[in-house]
């Protein structure tokens, strides 16, 4: 019993040390013998395709004829080829380490590759384990050799700015963000309409633009960041904006936070309608005039009717965008509605039925005034 | 039975076999008196003024003869003596550095124990060093641990059993527990295991500990070691037994479990709050040091994922000039670590600080520079090497050194698969080992919530119960 013990510890070690003899280390590779690759952008000019890719330089220098940056922190390689598998190829014969793509932090699309291409890439970054799938997926109308060389002319990593400003805007409540894997769920799903972060520079610095609405798979129009603020109401968590009023001869600046959001369908007799209600604190700050304002109750009320009309336009304008101009509900409201109906859901065409959809939209505002110094009116006193 | 013995005979016998023994001849009416000593064992100024004296006085003054009983009742002043009879232990009291007192008449002679041997002072501690808890610590002298022993410990149940251990040496080990509330498993357990030995001799308590062993193969150790006669006390009021081995200032303590060796008496006397994050400070020190390196091997070489990406750069770029991979880096470091730790040890007192200062600014520095070590991985081997001596049992961290390395093979092979499998064949070494009949893993396995409560969040002194883990006859320590 013994010796048979014995001789089966013999052969388990045996077969231990055959393992760890035999390469079974083959992931083992140490992480600065890799290409660290932080952003990735593509773009289609004519018939080639291009592929930027951001890459931490954590050697100081640089030695290929298509790198840029000397002593710079991110040094940028591009190729091209007649496909992106191709311009991936050519990428990879003129790096000298393995690539390590778990540190990409932004991709970045033209708007040329996107309308064409979008979902063909974002399949191949699902088809790759190593990318991370909560990589930011934007849309950009720049050049992205502009791009990369003036971020990384001043140390700046595209990946990791472009990521920054947006998570510090959604932070804000001033924009949503949608990770590769929801856009991918998106592009999985039948019915397909989204918006997609749209980044260009400012004064030599990234910036957000605007929101670019893909159709069905295709770039088909693009949202100006100033005229977004309602549609960054309805999608976003928390969403907040400050607003100019002009009231008597002063322009108050009001901040607006969202409280409660509300959207209800209904579906009867073949009609669909959705009943929005939208909840919101505001909050006077300033005047551009002297104190006292002296604000009454009457101003706050009249203030408020103003606000609230506003808004309301705003969203009304934001819902029948989507549906007449666009004809693409990128707000989501498909998701809504299959969540209440979903055997009638699945019987329609979302993208036909969108466009009959009707809605109502109801606003409130609480308008607080105590963030003003003002003297107190004869009301107060 | 004859009537006396030739003390002539038995005299030139103990000369020719020792030359070292010191023989003291007085004559008295009709007889003589021999006494046989060891010089450097024995206190020669009270054997001259309480033995010698008073039975040459005795002699002069009487024509009597004398015999052991008289002398013992009559004439020599010793508090400790016996009248023995048996001619063949006289050489073995004589080498265990009692006086032995031969009369030529009658078949007795008298074992008086006039002992002195040097020894240390009761001195502070070295291994169990205490900010406020008392300072005394055992010696090599039995007898002096005993007393510091006794004057904290008054009860009468407590009880102290001696044996011999060792044909040649004949090693005095004492056994200590108080009878009442020790196992009774586990002290006839110990008492077996020390009477079974059968060797030439211990010189010290970690001789006899391998003796005490479940397996000799066993890498944790099963026993503890105590230095302080405080914790001595407190483990005996446990429910512990206490063995203490002539010539080793360092006591032995059984059972101990896992958990026991993050004790340290500074808990008990500081406020439970301070002693729960001390505990909880020592726990993860003790992850820190084991898998420390391992963890930095595994992240660096194969699961980069886990950290942020500013990090993943901050680490590649740290690493870009380093030409060994994280293995052998690490490896390297454990290794100098190591060095470091056995050195220091042994290094002369006088040139330790400067040996010291050459650890850490020249290899520490000046491998940075040389760029043969990344800085991140020398702050990693200098943190666990810190940690490693954050846990107050230091026999406890010996399995870790060992078996540290073995963990950087397994992840440096498979990352953090062989991570979590040699960590699971670590745990379930512990979970299978046994002190003395108590599981070494207890009270987290089998578990018992009130132990791993007191274990981890009470002060133990004012917890009105003992561990149920230890199965002691009395469970209550307080009526409140």
């Amino acid at each position: 019993m013994k010796k048979a013990r014995k001789a089966l510890c013999v052969l388990v070690v045996i077969l231990m040390l055959s393992v760890f003899l035999s390469g079974c280390a083959g992931d083992f590779k140490d992480i600065n013998e890799k290409s660290i690759f932080t952003a990735v952008a593509l773009d289609k000019k004519g018939d080639e395709f291009y592929f930027y890719v951001e890459i931490a330089n954590i050697e100081g220098s640089s030695n290929s004829e298509n790198k840029s940056g000397g002593s710079n922190k991110y040094i940028t390689v591009t190729s091209h080829g007649k496909t992106i598998t191709e311009a991936r190829e050519n990428m990879d014969r003129q790096l000298d380490n393995e690539v390590h793509l778990s540190a990409v932090r932004a991709l970045i699309l033209t708007e040329n590759f996107a309308k064409e291409h979008l979902v063909e890439y974002l399949n191949r970054l699902r088809a790759d384990e190593a990318y991370r799938k909560k990589t930011i997926t934007v849309i950009t109308q720049e050049d992205p050799e502009n791009l990369f060389q003036i971020c990384n002319q001043n140390n700046v990593s595209v990946g990791f700015y472009t990521e920054k400003v947006l998570k510090s805007l959604e932070e804000n409540g001033e924009t949503f963000t949608r990770t590769t894997t929801r856009l991918l769920e998106n592009l999985s799903a039948e019915y397909t309409g989204i918006l997609i972060s749209c980044i260009g520079l400012q004064d030599q610095n990234i910036s957000l633009k605007g929101y670019s609405v893909v159709n069905d798979s295709t770039i088909v129009g693009f949202i100006p960041v100033e005229e977004a603020k309602s549609v960054v109401f309805i999608k976003a968590d928390k969403p907040g904006f400050d607003y100019v009023l002009s009231y008597k001869t002063n322009q108050f600046t009001i901040e607006v936070i969202l409280k409660k959001k509300k959207i209800k369908p209904s579906y009867e007799n073949g009609e669909i309608n959705f009943d929005m209600a939208f909840d919101f604190e505001a909050k006077l700050m300033y005047g551009d005039e002297k104190t006292p304002y002296l604000f009454t109750q009457t101003d706050n009320a009249n203030l408020t009717r103003s606000l609230t009309e506003m808004l309301k336009t705003g969203l009304i304008d934001a819902v029948g965008q989507a549906q007449k101009t666009f004809q693409c509900d990128y707000l989501q409201f498909d998701d809504i509605f299959r969540i209440k109906y979903p055997s009638q859901f699945d019987e329609m065409d979302w993208q036909n039925e969108f466009e009959k959809v009707t809605y109502s939209v109801d606003v409130t505002v609480v308008l607080n005034k105590n963030g003003v110094m003002d003297y107190e009116t004869d009301e107060q006193k | 039975m004859a009537d006396s013995f030739d003390v002539g005979i038995t005299a030139a016998a103990l000369r020719s076999n020792h030359s070292d023994f010191t023989e003291r001849s007085i004559p008295f009416h009709n007889g003589i008196v021999k006494l046989f000593y060891i010089n450097q064992l024995t206190d020669r100024a009270a054997v001259t003024e309480n033995v010698i004296k008073p039975l040459m006085l005795y002699g002069s003054l009487n024509k009597k003869s004398i015999n052991a009983h008289m002398a013992v009742d009559d004439i020599i002043f010793a508090d400790d003596c016996k009248i023995e009879s048996d001619i063949d232990k006289i050489e073995e009291f004589i080498l265990s550095g009692m006086v032995v007192i031969l009369f030529s008449t009658g078949t007795d002679y008298i074992v008086a124990n006039f002992k002195k041997v040097e020894h240390r002072s009761v001195a502070t501690p070295n291994l169990n060093y205490t900010l406020r808890g008392p300072q005394d610590c055992f010696t090599e002298n039995l007898d002096v641990n005993i007393s510091l022993l006794r004057y904290r410990l008054k009860d009468k149940n407590t009880k102290i059993e001696k044996y011999k251990v060792g044909v040649r040496t004949k090693t005095q080990v004492a056994v200590v527990y108080i009878e009442d509330i020790a196992n009774d498993t586990v002290v006839t357990e110990i008492q077996k295991r020390i009477q079974a030995i059968d060797i030439d001799g211990i010189g010290e308590s970690g001789e006899l500990q391998a003796f005490l062993l479940n397996k000799k193969t066993e890498l944790f150790p099963n026993v503890g070691l105590v230095e302080r006669s405080d914790m001595a006390l407190h483990s005996l009021l446990e429910g512990k037994v206490l063995v203490l081995v002539e010539g080793s200032g360092l006591a032995l303590l059984a059972p101990k479990t896992f958990v026991e060796f993050f004790y340290s008496c500074d808990d008990r006397y500081d406020n439970k709050f301070f002693g729960f994050f001390a505990r909880m400070l020592r726990y993860i020190s003790f992850m820190i040091a084991f898998t420390a390196s391992s963890i930095f091997v595994a992240i660096t070489s194969f699961h980069t994922d886990v950290l942020p990406s500013t990090y993943i750069i901050a680490l590649a770029e740290m690493r870009v000039k380093v030409p060994f991979n994280a293995l052998i880096a690490a490896f390297l470091i454990e290794f100098i670590v190591e060095l470091i730790r056995e050195s220091l040890l042994r290094v002369p007192k006088q040139i330790g600080s400067a040996i010291g200062i050459v650890g850490a600014i020249v290899i520490g520095q000046a491998a940075i520079s040389a760029g043969i070590f990344s800085p991140v991985l020398l702050i990693i081997g200098a943190i666990a090497l810190l940690a490693s001596f954050s846990i107050p049992d230091y026999t406890l961290v010996k399995p870790i050194r060992i078996l540290k390395f073995i963990l950087l093979l397994f992840t440096g092979t498979l990352g953090f698969f062989g991570f979590s499998l040699f960590l699971t064949w670590v745990l379930a070494e512990l979970v299978s080992l046994n002190s003395f009949g108590v599981p070494y893993m207890a009270p987290l396995a089998p578990f018992n919530l009130y132990d791993f409560i007191r274990v981890l969040f009470k002060n133990v002194t004012m917890d009105p119960k003992r561990p149920h883990y230890l199965r002691t006859k009395d469970q209550t320590r307080t009526k409140q």
